[in-house]
Parts: structure tokens; C-alpha cells; sequence
């Protein structure tokens, strides 16, 4: 299906640098020597349906993609086909001190694109920064960036990964200022993110068929939405690969209604047993399903998803160490005294600031 | 084996005659300018007014309140010392007492100090034209001690010169030691860069950038930010150097900081190697503050100080 729909625009390609395809959507083609010598010169002219193809090679390079429907894709050689990434690579610019790829429009695809190296002050600097709807990211590849996907919806849709590899993300400059087994899925009080998939304000996030290994701290994902669906992904806890940044939070951290977890295999390093869980499930749940996941841990360390939500989990045929658990909700007491009591606190601060506000109206009204 | 064979009478003759007409076209031969009292140019900007590429202007020692704008190309620019010959006070354009607007000018053995702008950007030197060679000059209690426009096909090396009490964040902005925009090569060694007033001895937005040898230190009363700022990334090789950092630096945080406004060009290497690391204040400082994800490469440095520390960021410490 992916391979059908690539070779259209490719075939395209030996014709002209700009092709005309349907009701005024073009193929961008995008390369040295071509009509766009980089992908900003392309997202500089992107119209809406538009498809952005970019030849093999590294751009030092990043775009702000504004169109919606866009397909941006790197070419595939015939020996890289089916390998994430394939053989684009955009390193080390951030475009708006954010991203390689900031996507503002909505029903954007991208597509066998590697991203590398993406440092910026705030440390949030990520692959690909989109604050649209209905983004699909098939294929790619996240390397030594501080964040993979941060995808922020101001109006829910989806976020669908699939086939993508994450790598040496989160770049922590100090490991104190990961996530503790207090994760939240909520930015730290300096504004930082921290995880290789961060997404919130959708209706479906999916990440499928994707593969997390030797984070720098951090977590892999931290996903609010109101469907949650991890599917057949790998995940490795980074305590052995990275000993200085070890990863000391939950690996998954997810709030919202509905939670499938199925076929995932995640690796749990020793000493990992101050967190809560591979996955921490937070927040109102609607349903919680965990099916099929395996996890390989040196001796029963920590459960499989830790629920702090409420609902009851259905669970089956999962496959966790002798003596492990794969669902546990112990400490949920706990967890909603503490959110009942930053709750109270938000409250309490909120009346005090408005009581100060309208004490400050009545004596200016005195005056 | 064939001889070679020597060339004929009439090649030669042919020669002396291309020169000869090659003279005659050409612009005077590169003649020297003579500057001081009771010399052909009483200040430097008589000289400048009528200097052509390739000349030589001598400035003899005195005070001079006086700027300069040069226009001319590959002038080299000679005081009678540092502590003799001494340009104060006056700015040429709202800029600097030196204006450097030809390619190629070295500029040796003088002062040049107290250039202050409305804009907060007066300079000992302005460098608007192209490359640049600095060597035995004094920069003191300027605002900028040498500020650079864009220019990325230049190089600007600067040797065996002293920066003292440059510095300033009164204008909007901040003014540094040193202060150079899209360049190919900042060189800079053998070099002194003290009590460094609110910004920053050196800041490089060059390709790549070099301190070899060189003495950056706030001292006692210096009010310095970072030593060294390369804000947007850039080959970095920092060597042999003394950096001290002072109990009243502005910016605790690091001596050598890269990629803190956000990585804009390639990093091919951070090197950092033989330095002395002196933290003087009760704050903790890191030699190396590397924001890029290129490893800065950290060898043989010493540390002085219970709060210095080699690294933070990307990297290895050996």
C-alpha cells in the first residue's frame, strides 16, 4: 500500500521538476540540482495537497510546513526500502527554536525522513514540532534529538506512528531533572517535555510497529488523548546503555479514556525498580486492555502498567517474569490524595488571586 | 634527457615591456603615510582620506583625538607602540575610531580607547570591508574592543593584543571584548582579555573560531557574562588559555559556552585542550557549557577552584 502510493509521485519525478496532479496538487521534488535544493525552499511555495519529495542525502536544513494535506517523503532506494528512515537525513537546524519539521497545518504524511542532532535552549527541540490535526508519521527515524514528536492538537484528530525508530532522544543535559517514579505527563516547571513521542489534545494517538531504545533519560512517550493504542512496539529501558542518564520515570506515561496495549515487547534494565511501572496509566479511564505484551526484566522488578486510573484493566496472555505483575494499582490512594490535594492547592491559589484582585478594584474604588 | 632551454633575448624584452606598461597603468606604487606633528598628515584621518590599497601609514607617537574610516584595500597600519601611539575618544560614523572598510588591513602597535555611541556599539574597530589582522594593539574602556559586520568570506586574526575593560549592556544590547558575526576564522592567540565589563571578552558568530594562548580573566572587579560565546554553533578550538572567572562575573554559568542562542550553522568540533579553568567566585561554573550535539572534546585541562567543574552538555573529559 505505502510502496503503491510512493511510486506514483516517483514515476512522476522522471518527467518534470514540478508535476501537475489532480485539482492543482504538484510533486515538489526536492535535491541538489533539483527545482528545490532543500526542503525549506519546497515548504517556502507548499500548497495544500501538495507532495514533497525529497532525494537521498543530509540537509542541513529545517522547515515550517503551513499547508494542509501535505505528503512529505524522502525517496527510497531499492536496497533502503522498508528501512526506517531511509536515507534523508535533516540535522542539527531547529526552525522557530522549536524543531527540524514544524508542521502548522493539519493532514500532514511524513514519510521515510531521518532526523538528527536537534539541540535548542529550551531544551524541547524535537524532529517534528506539529501543532495541526491529523498527522501520520510512517517510516521515519529520530536520532540524538532532545524530543522525536512533540504534536500538540488544538482541535483533537489523531497522531499515527507507525514503523518508526527512536534513538539516544531525550539528550538530558542533567539527569536530575528527569521524570521521577512522581511522572507527569505535564511539562517540568522549566517548561521541558522529555520524552521521544510527546502528544496531547487528540482523539486518537497510535504509535504502532515502532521501536525505542538508548534514551538519554527521559521517557518514550507521554500521551494524553482520548484513545490511546501502543501496538506492537519495542521498547528498551536505556539504564544499561546510558549508566550517567539512566531513565528513572515510567517508560509510557498516558492519561485519558480509552488504553490498548497490545504485542509490545519492552526491556526492563536491573535497578529499575524505583518506578512505577513500564506504563503509568493516569487520569478518568474508559476502558484499559492489555494483550499480548511481553515483558523481559532481570527478576520481577516493576509491573507492566501500573493503573492509577479506576478502571478496571482486562488482561490477557500477556507474559511478564515468575512472580511479576503485569497490572497493579497499588499506591492508587495515594496517588489521588495527592492529586485531590494539588487540586485543593490550585483552588486555594486561584481564590486568593481573585480575592487580591477584586480587594485591589475596592480600594482603588475608595480612593 | 632533453635541456632546458633558456629563454630568448626577445622573450625577455617582451617581459620588461609588459611590466614597465603594468607599472604605467597600475595606481602609484604603494607609497608610506607618514602621521604625527610636523609630518605630511597631522592625524590618522588625513592619512586615511587619501591612502590607496597597498600603502604603508606610520603613525607616530602622541595622543590622538581622532577617527578614521579606511577605505583602501591591504593597508598596513603601523603605530610607534602601544603605549606611544594612542587614538582616544572620537567615533567616525556613529561606529568606531577605526572604520575598516577595505579588505585586508592589518593594523599593529597602537591604542585605541574611550570610543563611546549613543547606540551602545562604539568600537576601537569596526570591521565592515573584509579580513583583518590585529597585532600589538591595546583596546581599553571601549564600548566594543574590535566589533565585526557580517562578513562570511573573511578571516580576522588578532595576536599579541590586550583587551582591558571593554564591555557594556547600557545600549539595548550587550558589547563584548570582541564581537564578530558571520565570519570564515576568528584566530585569536597570545592575547589578554581582562575585567571584562557585562559582556562577554570574545563572541563569535564565526565558522569557526580559535583562542590560542590567550588570558581571559574578570578579576577582582570585572563584571564579565561567558568568557568565550560561540551563540550559534561553529568549529570551536579553545587551547593553552586562562580562564578566570571573578566573584562578580554576570554570568556564573560557564568560560566557554556554545550554541545558547540556538544552533544556526555545522559544528564540525568543539576542542578544548591544555586550558587552566579558574572559578574565583562561591558559584558553580563549567569550563565547557556545550548546547550543540556535537561532543566537545575536553583534553588535559586543569581546574582551580572547589566550584569548577570540566563539562556539562555533549562530550568527553579526559
Amino acid at each position: 500500500m505505502i510502496g503503491a502510493r510512493a511510486a506514483v509521485p516517483l514515476c512522476a519525478a522522471l518527467f518534470a521538476a514540478v508535476v501537475p496532479a489532480g485539482a492543482g496538487a504538484r510533486t515538489l521534488l526536492v535535491g541538489p540540482g533539483r527545482a528545490y535544493d532543500r526542503p525549506s525552499a519546497a515548504a517556502a511555495v507548499a500548497r495544500a495537497g501538495d507532495t514533497v519529495l525529497i532525494a537521498a542525502g543530509e540537509y542541513f536544513d529545517c522547515a515550517r510546513w503551513r499547508a494542509d494535506g501535505l505528503t512529505i517523503a524522502g525517496e527510497v532506494s531499492g536496497t533502503a526500502g522498508g528501512q526506517a528512515g531511509g536515507d534523508v537525513t535533516l540535522t542539527d537546524l531547529a526552525c522557530d527554536g522549536k524543531a527540524a519539521f514544524v508542521i502548522e497545518g493539519n493532514g500532514v504524511t511524513i514519510r521515510h525522513l531521518g532526523f538528527a542532532r536537534i539541540r535548542v535552549p529550551d531544551d524541547n527541540g524535537a524532529g517534528i514540532r506539529a501543532s495541526g490535526r491529523d498527522l501520520t508519521v510512517e517510516d521515519s527515524r529520530f536520532t540524538n534529538t532532545q524530543i522525536g514528536i512533540l504534536a500538540q492538537s488544538p482541535a483533537g484528530g489523531f497522531l499515527r506512528v507507525t514503523g518508526c525508530r527512536f534513538r539516544e532522544t531525550g539528550a538530558s543535559l542533567d539527569a536530575s531533572s528527569d521524570a521521577g517514579p512522581d511522572a507527569s505527563l505535564d511539562p517540568s516547571p522549566g517548561g521541558r517535555v522529555n520524552s521521544a513521542i510527546h502528544a496531547d489534545g487528540f482523539d486518537l494517538v497510535r504509535v504502532e510497529a515502532s521501536d525505542f531504545g538508548r534514551a538519554r533519560g527521559g521517557a518514550d512517550m507521554a500521551l494524553r488523548a482520548r484513545r490511546v493504542e501502543l501496538v506492537d512496539d519495542r521498547m528498551e529501558d536505556a539504564a544499561a546503555a546510558n549508566p550517567g542518564q539512566p531513565m528513572r520515570g515510567p517508560l509510557v506515561m498516558v492519561e485519558g479514556g480509552a488504553l490498548l496495549l497490545q504485542g509490545n515487547r519492552i526491556a526492563i534494565a536491573a535497578g529499575a525498580s524505583a518506578r512505577p511501572g513500564a506504563v503509568l496509566a493516569t487520569g478518568a479511564a474508559s476502558s484499559i486492555t492489555v494483550r499480548g505484551n511481553v515483558m523481559e526484566e532481570a527478576g520481577p522488578l516493576v509491573p507492566l502498567l501500573r493503573n492509577w486510573t479506576g478502571q478496571p484493566a482486562t488482561v490477557e496472555g500477556n507474559h511478564v517474569s515468575a512472580g511479576g505483575e503485569t497490572v497493579s494499582d497499588a499506591g492508587l490512594d495515594y496517588h489521588r490524595l495527592r492529586a485531590t490535594a494539588a487540586g485543593l492547592r490550585d483552588q486555594v491559589h486561584a481564590a486568593w488571586s481573585a480575592a487580591r484582585h477584586y480587594a485591589g478594584i475596592v480600594w482603588r474604588a475608595a480612593d | 634527457m632533453r635541456r632546458a632551454r633558456h629563454p630568448s633575448w626577445a622573450v625577455l624584452a617582451l617581459t620588461g615591456l609588459a611590466l614597465g606598461l603594468l607599472a604605467g597603468v597600475a595606481p602609484a606604487a604603494a607609497a608610506t603615510l607618514e602621521v604625527g606633528e610636523g609630518k605630511t598628515y597631522a592625524a590618522p584621518s588625513a592619512a586615511a582620506a587619501v591612502a590607496h590599497d597597498g600603502d604603508h601609514i606610520v603613525i607616530a607617537a602622541g595622543e590622538y583625538f581622532d577617527c578614521a574610516v579606511w577605505r583602501a584595500s591591504n593597508l598596513t597600519i603601523d603605530g610607534a607602540g602601544p603605549a606611544a601611539t594612542v587614538i582616544t575618544d572620537k567615533t567616525c560614523g556613529g561606529k568606531a575610531l577605526f572604520v575598516m572598510d577595505g579588505d585586508n588591513i592589518t593594523v599593529r602597535n597602537l591604542t585605541l580607547t574611550r570610543a563611546r555611541v549613543p547606540d551602545g556599539n562604539g568600537a576601537g574597530i569596526r570591521a565592515e570591508g573584509g579580513s583583518l589582522t590585529v597585532a600589538h594593539v591595546r583596546f581599553v574602556n571601549n564600548q566594543n574592543g574590535l566589533l565585526a559586520a557580517p562578513l562570511p568570506q573573511a578571516s580576522i586574526v588578532v595576536s599579541d593584543s590586550e583587551f582591558l575593560r571593554n564591555g557594556s549592556c547600557d545600549g539595548g544590547g550587550c558589547a563584548h571584548g570582541i564581537y564578530v558575526n558571520a565570519l570564515k576564522l576568528l584566530r585569536i592567540e597570545r592575547s589578554r582579555f581582562l575585567e571584562t565589563r557585562q559582556g562577554h571578552p570574545i563572541k563569535s558568530r564565526a565558522a569557526r573560531t580559535e583562542v590560542i594562548g590567550c588570558e581571559i580573566a574578570d578579576g577582582a572587579t570585572g563584571t564579565g557574562s561567558y568568557s568565550v560565546d560561540i551563540p550559534n554553533g561553529g568549529g570551536v578550538l579553545l587551547r593553552d588559555s586562562r580562564i578566570e572567572k571573578g566573584p562578580r562575573s554576570e554570568n556564573h554559568e560557564a568560560g566557554l559556552i556554545v550554541g545558547e542562542e540556538g544552533v544556526t550553522q555545522r559544528t564540525p568540533e568543539i576542542r578544548v585542550e591544555h586550558n587552566v579553568f579558574q572559578v574565583d567566585g562561591d558559584y558553580p561554573s563549567s569550563l565547557v557549557r556545550n548546547l550543540t550535539a556535537t561532543e566537545a572534546e575536553l583534553q588535559g585541562n586543569t581546574l582551580v577552584g572547589a566550584t569548577a567543574r570540566a563539562l556539562r552538555g555533549d562530550g568527553t573529559v579526559e
